[in-house]
């Protein structure tokens, strides 16, 4: 029983030691990376990511951009009202669009995970909550680390039942 | 193995601070409370001014900034889960009226305070009207959090109201009953490992006088209507250190303590037990947390349209969900958990008895999951205090040369992991004391370990929830 304990422990700490692995370390596939191409709409307090032809609704249902890991990203970014900025965490891009011109980011989506993307141009109330994701799959730091939570919920549980006479 | 908390007082190790000499002179020095307050009521002066006269624009101006990022994190992440109370021992807000009903600031002024001095309703002696309070502020977040005049409309009715309400009855009983963050900071104060407690109950018991009561020479009497021989959880004493004044038998006393004592103590002297109205606080103050998170940093526009009163519509929408994920759907899937636990540990406890004990659980991941909330904002967003420290106003100014400093996210990418610890800490507390709780309750070890697994699940469940938020 102990052995029990400690094996779910452990696998509970590897939880967090997978997303730290996969957050701080850049890690880049090395064949020719596949392109991908996203249009991205800026309108104060939100981004729509369009798909090639989609038309543009008011609200965005989410701001999420999924791409996988090893991909070459472009953004094709546009603001609809007013000035907004396009700032992406770990990636230090920092961009302005204004209303009516197109910037074209460019990255390699380096690491697995999820990475929010900011408005940094001041462009009302809400703006410092203007945020959306880029999320590249396979999202190892929140399966790994949702799966830590499972494990060591269960060693703590588990000392309950299983270190009776030790507790 | 002997339940805690039930027996005999204080049946965990305290470190007496104040009998470090020095310490003690201090805070048994009348000024002592003035001189905490007094830098704060400067800086909420300067909230005021800029609140009103300063730039609509919330980024750029000091009340929005220095009010809902810096004092929110030093709250949040120091102040209560290191020092419990503490800022309420240093808060401008209710200090005018305490003083205009002591007639005097730091002096102890004798003779009949100035107020009607009523006693404040017995039905309102909980807080109730406190997660009341919390969740009207709660609801119109998206507005007070950016806009600066609605920030200055709130932090001014909080001064009014408190003052009038020191008018109108004793002591302070707007921080007691009223004050929406009065009422979470207790809740997780009791987390807290410092507390003001006396040394020994018994000298208390044979003190005929209690001059902690009534105020003397020293002291006033407690202001927050407390007595410290019947003083064992940190939400109700709001570290004024006037008993500590007042006390001739120098039995009152600042103790470190492990974390979260008050948490696991079951009944005692002069206390009513764990009751529904703190519960309710921390379904509320968890349920927030989730919300927020989903709001104000998940990508989703209609929310933070909706929150933001950008339509009627919307805002009824989001205000049913609001109110209605508070006070009936967390705090439903828990009665469910409940349920469940009592039904596989076959206890013969009422229901809703169990269900309020076991909501005292979730104090530490509530706690936790605001610590978690606030991190994935303040790297973000405290750089924006940098050009404010030169221009407050928002108008131009280059008061220390730091005007033109830019937005600077710091370590956003590694946030998540930070606040995965966090989280985690809290399940691994919560989960713990909810095996106290449960064992307080159901008498024996087998039925608590039974009892468990659906709390446990729960927690678990809950901490998925945020992680899902911040990193899925
Ligand atoms: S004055 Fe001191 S000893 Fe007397 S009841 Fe109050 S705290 Fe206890
Ligand atoms: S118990 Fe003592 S320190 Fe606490 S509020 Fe009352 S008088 Fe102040
Ligand atoms: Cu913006």
């Amino acid at each position: 029983m102990r052995g029990a304990w400690f094996l779910v422990s452990g696998i509970g700490l590897l939880g967090f030691i997978a997303p730290v692995v996969g957050l701080v370390f850049r890690l880049t596939p090395g064949r020719t990376p596949v392109v991908r191409e996203v249009e991205l709409l800026s309108q104060a307090f939100h981004y729509d990511p369009l798909q090639p032809g989609e038309a543009h609704t008011r609200h965005a249902l989410g701001g999420r951009i999924e791409v996988r890991w090893g991909e070459r990203v472009v953004l094709h970014l546009r603001a609809v009202d007013t000035a907004h900025g396009f700032y992406l965490d770990g990636y230090g891009i920092n961009r302005v669009v204004q209303p009516g011109e197109e910037v074209t980011i460019e990255f390699i989506a380096i690491r697995p995970g999820k990475f929010r993307f900011r408005c940094s141009e001041t462009c009302g109330p809400l703006h410092p909550f203007m945020i959306g994701e880029l999320v590249v799959t396979p999202n190892l730091p929140f399966y790994s680390s949702a799966l830590g939570t499972i494990f060591l919920a269960l060693a703590v549980v588990g000392r309950f039942w299983w270190l009776k006479g030790e507790a | 193995m002997v339940v805690r908390g039930m027996a005999r007082a204080f049946a965990y190790p305290r470190l007496e601070l104040t009998r470090c000499s020095l310490l003690r002179r201090l805070v048994k020095h009348r000024a002592f409370q003035f001189m905490l307050i007094l830098p704060n009521l400067a800086v909420f002066v300067l909230v005021l001014v800029a609140a009103f006269l300063g730039t609509p624009v919330g980024n750029r101006n000091f009340a929005i900034i220095f009010v809902w990022i810096v004092w929110w994190a030093a709250l949040i992440i120091l102040l209560i889960p290191l020092a419990g109370r503490i800022w309420c021992a240093m808060c401008p807000i209710p200090a005018p009226g305490e003083w205009l009903q002591r007639l005097a600031i730091v002096t102890r002024r004798p003779g009949r305070p100035f107020t009607l001095g009523l006693s404040w309703p017995r039905a309102l002696r909980n807080i109730w009207l406190q997660n009341g309070t919390f969740l009207a502020v709660a609801l119109f977040s998206a507005l007070i959090l950016t806009r600066p005049l609605a920030t200055g409309i709130v932090l001014a009715l909080f001064i009014g109201l408190a003052l009038l309400l020191s008018l109108l009855f004793e002591r302070r009983v707007f921080c007691r009953y009223v004050c929406p963050v009065g009422g979470f900071i207790g809740l997780y104060a009791m987390v807290a490992p410092l507390e003001l407690r006396v040394k020994d109950p018994q000298v208390c018991v044979t003190h005929k006088e209690k001059d902690c009561l009534r105020g003397n020479a020293e002291g006033y009497p407690c202001p927050w209507m407390a007595y410290p021989g019947n003083l064992w959880r940190n939400i109700d004493c709001g570290l004024c250190t006037e008993c500590l004044k007042a006390c001739p038998k120098e039995n009152v006393g600042i103790f470190l303590r492990p974390f979260g004592q008050d948490l696991l103590l079951a009944r005692a002297p002069g206390w009513k037990g764990r009751s529904l109205d703190e519960a309710y606080k921390a379904f509320i103050m968890l349920s927030c947390a989730l919300i927020y998170s989903a709001v104000y940093i998940g990508p989703w526009g209609f929310l933070k349209e909706w929150a933001n009163l950008s339509d009627p519509a919307g805002f009824a929408l989001y205000a049913t969900g609001f109110l209605g994920v508070n006070l009936i759907g967390l705090p439903g899937v828990f009665l469910i958990a409940v349920a469940l636990a009592r039904w596989i540990a076959r206890a013969g406890i009422p229901l809703r008895r169990l269900f309020v004990e076991l909501a005292y659980a979730l104090v530490p991941l509530g706690l936790t999951g605001w610590i978690a909330f606030t991190l994935s904002f303040v790297l973000v967003n405290i750089s924006y205090a940098i050009p404010l420290l030169s221009d407050p106003l928002g108008r131009g100014w280059d008061l220390l040369g730091t005007a033109s400093h830019p937005w600077t996210p710091y370590i956003p990418e590694l946030v998540p992991l930070l606040q995965l610890p966090v989280l985690w800490l809290g399940l691994v507390v919560s989960i713990g004391l909810a095996f106290r709780i449960a064992q307080q309750n159901l008498g024996d070890a087998a039925k608590a370990r039974r009892a468990l697994l659906p709390i446990a699940s729960f927690m678990t469940l809950i901490v998925l929830l945020f992680q899902r938020l911040y990193l899925g």
